[in-house]
Order: C-alpha cells, then structure tokens, then sequence
C-alpha cells in the first residue's frame, strides 16, 4: 500500500507532524513501513511556457521552440511529439543537473542552437506517464513562469510504501491510513462534503437495473456525462506513483478514487450496454450457479469483487458502479471454485471499504470538480447487514496484555477506531465492530486493537513464574546423543553439513536407490534437480565433494546427520559420511604429498565419530554407489546399522572425484548406552606376537571368531598388526596378531603364557587347519 | 696440588675427568700413595700427617664432583641445542572439520531455552493440512495461505510450511501446562536471493491456565532471549498478524551493523526484524480440544540468525556445503 504526504494531506491535517514521526507511528501501530522516498525535482527545472513551435528545417523530428522561461526567452530545440505552443513545460535551463552527471549545456543540434531541455516525467524525477514532454496544469499550484519547479509541494512528495498485513483490508486506502493516523494522534478527518455538478436529467432516463434478489453484493449505480472532464496533471502523477497510469482516463480515475477511499469503483460504458426501446441503458445482477455475482447487459461486464475490466471507451456517459462483497464470503467461493482472479481481488478478499455511499459520493464530487456531469439519483441495492457486537469484559483484555488499562482508556481507544462503545449492566463493555473492520471477531481481535494503539513499547516486560518440570525427553535425549556424535566427527576431520531434503529422481534412479512412491511424492517441486523426495543423505554429499574439487580443494571429508524417506516416504535420521582425496592436510610432515585416505584409514574415522563397531562383507549391494571389494555392513551388537564402502570408481568419474569413500547409518540404531567401567588389573600386561600362514581367501573375521570362541580370560585384547605375501607364500599370506594378555590375579609366569598362547594356536589349527610359518 | 687442581677444571669430557680421577684417586694415584706413606711415619706426626691428607682427598673429590656437574650440564645443554626447532614453522591451520553455522546457531538457540526449562519437541516434515493449517485458524481460503508457498504431495499431504504443527501435535498428545519449543526444517516453494526452497526454523510454544500468561511474559521471555543473542541491542516490537495469534507482533532489534543509524543490510530503517509471537489465537486451542487456558508462541528463523550473528552475506550459501565457508567455522 503507497501513501503519499500530500495525498493523506487531504484526508487528514498532518502538516506539523514529520514524515519520519509518522512512519514510526506507522510501524508502532502495526502498519510496517517498507520504504520512505522523497521525490525531489532537481534545482534549475523551471517553469517555461512555449511561446512559439516551429519544425526543424533540418530534420523532420526536431522542434525549434521559443520558450518564456521568466527572466529570458530561450530557444529550445525539441524532440518530443507532443510539444505545442502555449503549453506550459518543465524546462532544464543550462547549468541544470538532471542526475547522474546529466548537465544540461549550451548545444547545437543539427546547425540549431539550443539554450536548455524540455524534459518528461522522468527526467524529472516524477513516475512514467505519457511519452513524450510533461504538460504542466495548474493541478500542482499557481504556474508562475520562471519558478522552480521543486518549490512546488504537491509534486515534491514524499512517498511511504506500507506492508500490510493480510488482515487489514480496512487500510488499503488513502483514508483507511488516515483513519488509523487520526486515532493515535487525536485529529480528526477533515469534512468531506459532497458536491455534484448535476446533469439536466436524472438516472432513470438513462438507466435501467434488474437485480436478482439472491445475490450478496451491495451495488450502487450513478450515471455521468464526461464530455466537458478535464484530467488535470496532479492526479496524473498519483496515479503513476501507484502505478495504475492506464492509458484510459476514466480507468486512472476510478484506480485513484478507489486508492483513495478504498471502495471498489467501476465504470461501464454505454456503447458495451445493451440499450432497450426507451433508450436506457440495462443492467442485469445475477448471482451464477458458482456463488458469484455478476453484472450483464448483452454481454457479461464484470464479476462482483473478482475481476475489473479496464474500461477503453471514450463514450460520453458512464454508468459508474460501487461494489461491496463480504471477504469470506468471496474467499471461500473464489476457493471452493478454484475461480481465476484479478487484481481487484487483493482488496476484495482483504475486505473493500463497505461504506459504497460514500465511496460512489467521493467519485461523482471528483468528476463534478473535473466538469463532469451527474444524473440526479440513483439505482442502489445494499445488502443492510447488522454489525456485529461484542461483550467486552476488561479485566480479560488485562489479563491478556498483562498490565492494566483502564476501562475510560479502552473506551477511548475503540471509539475512535470507529467503534460504538456502551458499557452494559454487567459492566462489561458493549462494542460495536464498524463494518470496515471485519477482521474484529472476539476480544482477542479487540485487545489486539488496544494494545497496537497504547503501544506494545509501553508494556512492562514481566517475567512469568512457573512451575519446575522434569523436560527429558526422547528429542531431548536424541540432541545429546546428535551432539556427542557431531563433536567426535568433527575431531576426525569431518565438516558438518546441511543439504536439502530434496534429490534428483533422476539420479537416485541411475544409481538405483530407492525413490518415494510415484502416488505420494511432490506434486509441484520448484526444479528438476530437487523434485523428490531423498532416500539418501550421500547423493547431496557427493555433489558437495565434487563442487569443492572444482575449487581447487584436494581434501574433502563431510558428514551429515538428516531426514531421508524410505519409498513410502515414512521419515528416518541417518548421518552420511563422505572422505574423498587427501587423508591429512597438506604440509612438511608429508613433504606436501598426502597420500590418499584408504578404506581401513577411513572406517577408523567414522568408528571413531559413532563408536565401536565391526565389519562384515555385504552379501547384497543395494546401490551402485558401493564399490562391491570395498564394503561392508557395519555391525553394533551383531545387528547391521548401515554401511560404508569405498566409492565406485565409475561414480567418482562422474562427479569428477578422486578415490572416496562413504558411510551411511541410522541414527536410531547408533548406541548411546551408559558405559560400565571394569575393575583396572593391577598385575603387569604382556604383548605376544603371533606370525600365522593362512590363506589368502581365509577371512580374518573366521580367525577372530575362532580365538574369541576360547574364551580366555587372560586375553586383553588382539589385533592383526601386519599382514606380508610373496611369491613363495603362494596362495597364502602371513599373518602376524599382537595378543595382550593380563590376568587381574597375579603376575602371569612364562609358562602360563606359553600355555596360552598352545592353546590359540591349537585351537586355529583344529578349527581352520591354519599354524605359525 | 694447584697443578691437579687445574688439571681437573680443565678437563673437557667425562672421560677426562675420570682419567684424573684414578691418577689422583686411583690405586696408584698420588694421593693414594701419600696414603700410602702412613705407616712409616712415626706415630707423632701421624695424626696431623693424615689429617692433611684427608682434607687434601676432600678438596679433590669435591672439585672432581663440582667439574663432572658441570660437565654433565654441559652434556645436557649441547644435547638440548641439538633438539632444537624452528618453532614458527608451526602450521597453525586446525586440522579438524567445523560445526554447521545453522546447526550451531540452532543448538545456542535450543540449549538457551533448555535453561529456561521449555522442552524439546519434534514432529515430522511430511505434515497434512490439518496441522499445518487447519488447526492453526489458516482456513483454505485464508489470504494468507498461497498454493504457491506450500510444496504438496501427490496424495494431499504437504511439506510443512513452519513449525507450528509440532505445537498441534504436542497439545494433542500431551495436557497443559506446555512449555516447549519445536526446532526443524520447514519448506516454502521459494528460490531466489533471500529464498530457499528449505530453512530452519525454532518455534516456541507456552501453555497454562486461563489468564495465567500475557502479551507482558512474552516480551519478557523475547527481550531476554535477543539480548542473549545480540547483546546489547534495542528490542522493538510491531503490531502485526499472524492467523494462529492474536495480538500478533513482530519483533526487531536495532541493526547490528550500522548501529540503527541506517546502512543496506536493514534497508535504511535502523532495524533488523527478527521474530514473529503473539498471543495464542483462541480457534487454535479449540482446534485441539482445549478449554480455559492461555498461551503465548513465537517462531524465528535460524538462517537469519546464523547470518546476522555471523556476519554471512548469502543466504543460498548456507546449503552449498562449500568449504570456504564451512572451513571459516573451525
């Protein structure tokens, strides 16, 4: 919503208040002020009045222009179409600044010396309006020739673009806006008196309406004749601010008089209407079968508060229309109907003014003053609707805000928002919502108003006791966990990242990972890239990797811990792991060369961020991201939580990455269990190395399984420490397992530990046929 | 004596030292065969005779004792020269990854209102119009609900525009007094400079008995909140609207770059708004079936935070996992 200080000027007297205290009062009461902007004609642009326009005998578009700019006759050379002597221009004299050093000089065009520039709205600073040069009228002031032009109020104004509120149709005009002014600063609206300039006739020689007894809109029909209307310059340049300069005079007069006063006006012409035997124009209302009122005559002309269209005609009587519909009414059809809307629906649907007496009063007194006719009379059908009351209890509006108001302030407040208070025998308040004020339904609607006008800076913050409550809960303990998680991958390296939750169907499909069921995935995605559903957090990682490969980096290792969908799109949180190039940074420690990150390097960081877990083949691969030698199912507790490979190295070309590896696991099934300490033995530990010939296709998981299956208390803990072949070995490979043995009863004696160490190679013998070399 | 003396400090090893040592000490050292001569001296000057002699051994052992402390420190000294480091080589790079700036900014938020005792609740992202919208007075034809904004599914569902459904659904599965906040992605069919099709967002929920809460707690609750955010900021609250409250305000601080004097990234206003609260609309609490009670909500963006606080210029940036940025976190 545009208001203009001028313009409000003439709703309200807000000459001594500043722009700058009206906009804070503005936004204090609930009306954002997006914007402020001053318009400024520059210095030098005076008023000339073209004395004599002569065609250039050099070249057929120029002009040579004897104009009285006051203190001097200048000629002007000029290329505007519409120049004519005895109008009266905006002149840039030499030395004028228009902008961006655009200097106006002294100039010769084609052979025809020119002294200055008659500009156009736009040069000038004011909105587009016609082409060509701005014709001055007496709309703006006094002309006095030789003046400045920016001396000039009315044209040097200041511009408050305002952000409404979807609630607040009632401010959608000029008025609306100096309505809520005058309630915070006490002035009331200046009078508006109706005037009319009538017409020998009256409406119903001219007019006949039929209106169907159904219909729901409030309509009142005037009839004018424009013959003799003027369309002075002023209006011209508000109408180009709001941005409804349409090439149609009467369309830029009902745009301006519905911004001013909020009513929705339209006008039809008589040569679109059907006219009967007595020379009448005729209008048939008719509500359709989808709930929406129209107006007819030999053809449909309008759909009451849906659409307008722009009036063209240049006929000399108008029927001019002002048109109320209740917004939820309208909404609920224009949804149920699924009905197209224009532009006249953003007022309508937020709520016109309903005041269309005053509205159609406003339009007629305006034309009347630009030379227009009126038939006297008119053809009215208001739906009389009661307005709605409302009990107001005090104490509760209190209780909401949170400090007292007294009963008088309250009072006060709503009745000058237009409110009819009395207070009843119970004492409570008695309200009466002005019908402009749909939204006001319940107190909370009426403390709202209560609270925008004293100001919600002059409520005490008062802080709220409570009771103390035990607030853990499965969220609150899954944060922990997240936390934990997230602060260990980071210390391994990880950079923690967040991607949509969206993926290409196309590439999950290429890659064949599951994708959302066709019947319940996005309906209207917002691209191609992003038009489904993810089933895996990697495909975004790996984009990631690959778009900070381009930039030059040779290390990249993210996590993510996020919501996929499974293909009934039921929500599960899994962290994704990626690791792609270096495996540290670059540095004198490795001579600058890192050496790529390797499987077993890349799964001891990821255990190392979500705890212990072991590896098992996987005896299906379910997407074509898995490289199928290098990867695993990862393992807690003997259950699968997810898995990690290494990159398929036909994927890694595609996204242009070097060696990478990958992990994805449920976040539900990482462990978060309280750890139980074992008592520390306080006898001395030995480490016994074991060197085994196994072979090659012997798994190490079988041999680990074989040792633990002894259950031997003594044995701490074992893990293979190399592993060496060559061509004598053959088949086989050697083996070499570090055993740390402990007993938490005594110092273990040579023997004993011999005697351990028989019985692991006995037992791997026996059960795996395997030995030391 | 002066002689060995001087032979002793001047020795420049171990190894020399212990070499003097046995010519003095030794079994066929000097002193030694001084000691030696004891016994042919007449038993008189005997007494004086070793008495001399042993303060004679004293002076040199303790001298040796003295040099091979100095020579040991010497030893040292040369050995710790030798280990020695240009310690400016030091590559000060961490060698670690970085926290998320939204996550971090979304934990600060979510650990702030754990102090004061609100819960952590969480719904799902796939919502249905009854949540998202229905119960939070947004009817179909509402204004302010644009097919536009609201990504859909194929079989009605939708992708929750805000988290406003997780207070429906706690108030469902759980009775007042509510005190919680629902962190979580939220998603508006949106792409542009200062859009993205998925942000995050915080919302607060507080429910007690009737008359219990007012619009004074929320601004309690909301001015101590920003300054623990920004410092020391001025608060400045909006009347404005929202469906789901009424009053509605938003909430602005005064701009933590130009210090409200007015600069680009407040648009020349001085102020930055930053929450949206109000007062529980009473069609909500009917919505869930709940009767006599009062509530206060406010929801904010964590993008917007994280972008203010941390002084991040694009908002896309934010979900482009570049290193550049995310290294900066460190």
């Amino acid at each position: 919503m545009i208001v203009t200080r001028q313009w409000l000027q003439e709703f309200i007297d807000i000459s001594d208040i500043s722009t700058d205290d009206i906009c804070k009062t503005l936004n204090s009461i609930g009306l954002e002020v997006d914007s402020v902007q001053k318009i400024k004609i520059p210095n030098d642009v005076v008023i000339g009045k073209v004395l004599e326009c002569k065609k250039h005998p050099n070249a057929d578009k120029l002009n040579i222009c004897q104009v009285d700019i006051g203190e001097e006759t200048v000629q002007i050379v000029c290329g505007a179409k519409n120049v004519a002597s005895g109008q009266f221009v905006p002149v840039a004299t030499v030395g004028c600044v228009l902008g961006n050093d655009f200097i106006i000089k002294k100039a010769k065009l084609r052979g025809v010396e020119s002294l200055g520039m008659i500009c156009s709205s736009t040069e000038i600073g004011l909105p587009k309006l016609n082409d060509g040069i701005l014709i001055l009228d007496d709309s703006i002031g006094k002309l006095i020739i030789g003046k400045e032009l920016n001396e000039y109020k009315l044209l040097n104004d200041e511009i408050i673009e305002i952000e409404l509120t979807a609630n607040r149709g009632d401010c959608l005009s000029i008025n609306g806006i100096a309505r809520e002014l005058g309630t915070f600063y006490n002035i009331k609206l200046n009078n508006f008196e109706k005037d009319l300039n009538y017409h020998n006739l009256s409406i119903g020689q001219v007019l006949s309406v039929d209106c169907d007894s159904k219909t729901d809109a409030s309509l009142i029909f005037k009839a004018a004749n424009i013959t003799e209307m003027t369309f002075p310059l002023l209006y011209n340049i508000r109408v180009g601010i709001i941005d409804k300069y349409f090439d149609n005079k009467i369309s830029r007069l009902l745009s301006y008089a519905t911004h001013s006063i909020g009513v929705i006006l339209n006008a039809y012409s008589r040569s679109s209407t059907n006219n009967n035997k007595n020379n009448q124009f005729v209008l048939n209302i008719k509500k359709e079968d989808n709930g929406f009122d129209c107006v007819y005559s030999n053809e449909k002309l309008s759909c009451i508060g849906i659409d307008i269209k722009e009036f063209d005609s240049t006929d000399e009587e108008i029927i001019i229309e002002a048109s109320y519909v209740n917004p939820e009414l309208l909404a609920q059809r224009v949804y149920d109907n699924n009905q197209k809307t224009g532009e006249i629906y953003y007022r309508t649907s937020r709520g016109s003014e309903p005041d269309i007496q005053k509205g159609i009063d406003y339009f007629t007194t305006l034309i009347s003053t630009l030379g227009a006719k009126i038939f006297k009379g008119n053809e009215s059908f208001i739906d009389e609707v009661e307005q709605t009351t409302l009990n107001i209890n005090t104490k509760k509006v209190n209780a909401i805000i949170g400090q007292t108001v007294t009963k008088t302030k309250i009072e006060n407040i709503l009745t000058s928002l237009g409110f009819e208070v009395k207070i009843s025998e119970s004492g409570t308040l008695s309200v009466k919502v002005p019908f402009f004020r749909h939204d006001i339904k319940n107190i909370a609607d009426v403390t709202e108003e209560i609270v925008r006008i004293i100001g919600i800076d002059n409520i005490k913050a008062k802080p709220l006791a409570i009771d103390e409550v035990n607030r853990i809960n499965q969220t609150s303990t899954n944060l922990i966990k997240k936390t934990k998680i997230r602060t260990r991958a980071i210390a391994c390296d990880f950079f923690e990242c967040v991607t949509y939750v969206f993926s290409s169907k196309e590439l999950l499909e290429k890659y064949n990972f599951e994708v959302v069921n066709p019947k319940k995935d996005i309906l209207n995605p917002i691209t191609n890239e992003l038009n489904t559903f993810r089933t895996t957090l990697l495909l975004n990682l790996l984009e990631a990797a690959s778009n900070n490969f381009k930039q030059g980096f040779k290390k990249v290792d993210f996590f993510e811990i996020g919501t996929v969908f499974d293909k009934d799109r039921n929500e599960s949180k899994k962290i994704g792991f990626l690791s792609s190039g270096a495996k540290e940074k670059e540095d004198f420690s490795n001579s600058g060369k890192p050496q790529n990150i390797t499987f077993f390097e890349f799964a001891q960081k990821v255990s190392n961020a979500i705890g212990k877990f072991e590896l098992q083949p996987m005896n299906k691969i379910t997407n074509s991201f898995i490289h199928p030698y290098q990867s695993a199912n990862i393992i807690v507790n003997g259950k699968s939580i997810g898995y990690i490979s290494k990159l398929h190295p036909s994927v890694a070309d595609d996204f242009d990455l070097p060696d990478s590896f990958i992990a994805e696991i449920d976040f539900d099934k990482i462990s978060n269990d309280l750890i139980q300490a074992v008592n520390i033995s306080k006898y001395q530990s030995v480490r016994r190395d074991l060197s085994l010939i196994a072979p090659k296709s012997l798994e190490y998981a079988d041999i680990k399984k074989a040792i633990n299956n002894i259950k031997i208390e003594e044995i701490k803990q074992f893990n293979l420490v190399d592993s060496y072949t060559d061509e004598k070995l053959d088949e086989n490979e050697s083996l070499t397992i570090r055993f740390i043995l402990q007993s938490t009863t005594k110092t273990l004696e040579d023997d004993e530990i011999n005697s351990i160490m028989n019985k692991i190679l006995e037992t791997l013998d026996n059960k795996l046929g395997i030995g030391i070399r | 004596m002066e002689e060995w003396l001087k032979k002793i400090n001047s020795c420049e090893s171990l190894e020399d030292l212990d070499i003097v040592r046995v010519d003095i000490l030794g079994k066929k050292g000097i002193l030694t065969k001084e000691f030696a001569k004891l016994k042919d001296i007449p038993t008189p000057e005997k007494k004086a005779f070793a008495q001399n002699l042993n303060e004679q051994k004293d002076i040199f052992t303790q001298a040796i004792e003295q040099r091979k402390e100095a020579l040991q420190a010497q030893a040292l000294n040369k050995q710790l020269e030798a280990e020695k480091i240009d310690v400016t080589r030091f590559n000060s790079e961490l060698d670690l990854g970085a926290e998320h700036p939204v996550a971090y900014t979304m934990d600060r938020i979510i650990t702030y209102f754990q102090n004061l005792n609100f819960s952590v609740e969480e719904g799902p992202l796939v919502e249905d119009e009854f949540h998202n919208f229905e119960a939070l007075n947004l009817p179909k034809y509402h204004p302010a609900r644009d097919m536009q904004d609201t990504f859909y599914c194929k079989d009605g569902k939708l992708l929750r525009t805000h988290t406003s459904p997780v207070q429906i659904r706690t108030m469902q599965k759980c009775k007042p007094p509510i005190r919680m906040i629902a962190p979580g992605s939220v998603f508006r069919r949106d792409f542009d400079l200062t859009h993205t099709p998925m942000f995050n967002q915080i919302e607060g929920l507080v429910v007690d008995d009737e008359d219990k809460i007012s619009f004074a707690n929320l601004k309690h609750v909301l001015v101590e909140f920003l300054h623990h955010m920004f410092g020391d900021v001025e608060v400045r609250f909006r009347p404005s609207f929202f469906p789901f409250t009424e009053p509605s305000a938003e909430v602005d601080i005064s701009c933590i770059f130009c210090d409200g004097d007015g600069c680009r990234v407040c648009s020349h206003t001085g102020w930055l708004e930053v929450l949206g609260c109000g007062i529980v609309d009473e069609n909500v609490f009917k919505a869930v079936g709940y009767k006599n009670v009062s509530g206060y909500a406010f929801g904010l963006g964590i993008e917007r935070f994280a972008m203010l606080i941390h002084k991040i210029g694009d908002l896309r940036s934010l979900f482009e996992s570049d290193i550049r940025l995310l290294g900066q976190f460190k």
